[in-house]
């Protein structure tokens, strides 16, 4: 199952432009205005790109010659910036609302039982104004897996959180992720993040990609100062357990 | 301290300020439940069925702001550019039109030989409730539109994301967090039509029975005792939903936020 980007998109001055595979967990990280959350609002169907395709395990999203399935039909969970929990819905009324086929009571029924597997029934008829940041992401993860997402977006999960609270967060998102086991898509401004939790890097800068590729080759060969600045003093910490970034081989 | 002493007696003042005009708006109302009046004499004059007519064109002339209304609110919060910026002044114009040119207006539209005349709205209580939609519909329309246009996009590309279609989207979680704003808009939109005299009286001088608004001005030079007893069962009936759909109450009962 892979995420293929092949677009272009203008808005307001501002264009994207996109050309790459994304397999597993891919960490979008780029400066403030790269267009990170527009990449996002592209494959989840809210702007539309000028030219291009994007296919997702096969099938295609978007055809700008004639193919731009609707949001509800794109198998893709977008959980942006700020969560997107209806605050009027109490927790389970927020999971059920992923529903993709059965009726309100099945999926209610559903939406408890994930509830329990993640220890969170007892937050079930709290409303997402009565969490703290940690219960949110966690229902807002819970709640994108309902839908049986083929794609999960995130778009800079941590961005609620203390910078002190992102490893703690970071470990948790890890052991989520791989629960999950499908591509996500997760945006980011901190070379952390990728290096914990991603298994490719997508470097943008100014709505191009400036680089891809695994952490360590691009940690070893910065394409930009930036890239640079970003991963400057990543490859000391890493563990030693890690082959040395020299011998990673070019290919994937 | 300078500062703060200049705040406190521009405070001062701007207390005053506000308490006049909140005595300007009560004190006529107080002064007019003061006297008080004659109720078998408005009884007499046809209170009730005033009453009753007055009602279900109010409820009537709501339920079509609402049907109408509640579209033209989403699209107007959804658009940008010319067009939505000229159907915006269209939609605010019955809040500057006269009432005596809304009701020239629509005689012109529905009265008697003018275009719209066969649907004969003239001859009966329609004429009452289109001049009641006339008049009351920005008041649900453009508060409605605002609360739509706070909505986070991003709120509504992650429902859409989990499977949900436009209208679940609309019903699930626009509806509901705009219905505060939908209800207040509501009741004012519906006591603004249940006392709609003005263009009413142009558009159909003569209905076989007049909606209260009518009794009212027709009661006020014969008999000012029925007149008073009149409007404040009005004013008391425009008031009780106002308060009604605007609490917050009624809006968590409904679904709204909590």
């Amino acid at each position: 199952m892979s995420l293929e980007l092949s677009f272009s998109l203008e808005r307001g001055g501002f264009s994207l432009e996109v050309d790459h595979v994304c397999d597993g967990v891919t960490a979008v990280i780029g400066p403030i205005e790269a267009g990170k959350t527009t990449l996002l609002r592209a494959c989840v169907g809210a702007v539309r790109p000028r030219s291009g395709t994007i296919r997702l395990a096969g099938r295609t999203l978007f055809d700008a010659r004639g193919r731009d399935l609707p949001p509800e039909e794109r198998r893709v969970a977008y959980v942006p910036q700020g969560l997107g929990l209806f605050p009027h819905l109490d927790v389970v009324q927020n999971v059920a609302f992923a529903r993709r086929h059965g009726t309100e009571f099945e999926a209610r029924r559903a939406a408890l039982r994930r509830l329990a597997d993640d220890d969170l029934e007892h937050l079930a008829h709290r409303l997402p104004g009565a969490l703290s940041d940690d219960q949110r992401l966690r229902v807002a993860l819970i709640r994108a897996l309902a839908s049986e997402p083929e794609l999960v977006l995130l778009d800079e999960p941590f961005g609620a959180f203390e910078p002190h609270d992102r490893r703690r967060l970071r470990r948790a998102m890890a052991i989520w992720l791989h629960e999950a086991d499908r591509p996500v898509l997760l945006t980011t401004r901190e070379a952390a993040d990728a290096s914990e939790l991603a298994d490719g890097l997508l470097v943008l800068e100014g709505g191009r990609v400036t680089q891809s590729g695994s952490i360590d080759e691009v940690a070893v060969r910065p394409a930009t100062e930036y890239v640079a600045a970003l991963t400057a003093g990543l490859i000391d910490r890493r563990p030693r357990s890690v082959p040395p970034p020299s011998i990673v081989s070019e290919d994937e | 301290m300078r500062e703060r002493g200049r705040t406190s007696s521009g405070g001062v003042v701007a207390a005053i300020g506000a308490a006049l005009l909140v005595i300007a708006i009560a004190a006529p109302l107080v002064a007019l439940v003061a006297r008080g009046g004659d109720l078998d004499a408005a009884t007499e004059r046809g209170l009730w069925d005033a009453l009753g007519l007055a009602l279900w064109t109010a409820t009537l002339a709501a339920g079509l702001i609402v049907a109408l209304g509640t579209p033209l609110a989403w699209w107007l919060a959804r658009s940008e550019g010319p067009l939505a910026r000229a159907v915006d002044v269209v939609a605010r114009v019955p809040l500057i039109t006269p009432p005596t040119v809304a009701g020239l207006a629509l005689a012109s539209l529905l009265g008697p030989g003018a275009p719209l005349e066969g649907l004969g709205l003239h001859e009966h209580e329609g004429a009452v409730v289109a001049a009641q939609v006339f008049v009351a519909s920005p008041f649900y329309v453009l508060p409605l539109a605002a609360a739509f246009a706070s909505i986070d996009d991003d709120l509504l590309w992650s429902a859409r994301s989990l499977g949900a279609s436009p209208a679940k989207v609309f019903a699930r979680v626009c509806v509901p967090l705009a219905l505060p704003a939908l209800l207040a808009g509501l009741g004012v939109a519906w006591a603004r039509a249940i006392g709609e005299l003005g263009a009413t009286l142009v558009l159909a001088p003569q209905t076989s029975q007049p909606p209260l608004p009518l009794a009212v001005h027709a009661s006020i030079a014969e008999a000012p005792g029925a007149a008073r007893v009149m409007a404040l069962v009005l004013m008391g009936v425009a008031l009780a939903v106002f308060l009604i759909l605007r609490s917050r109450a009624v809006a968590r009962g409904l679904g709204g936020p909590r």
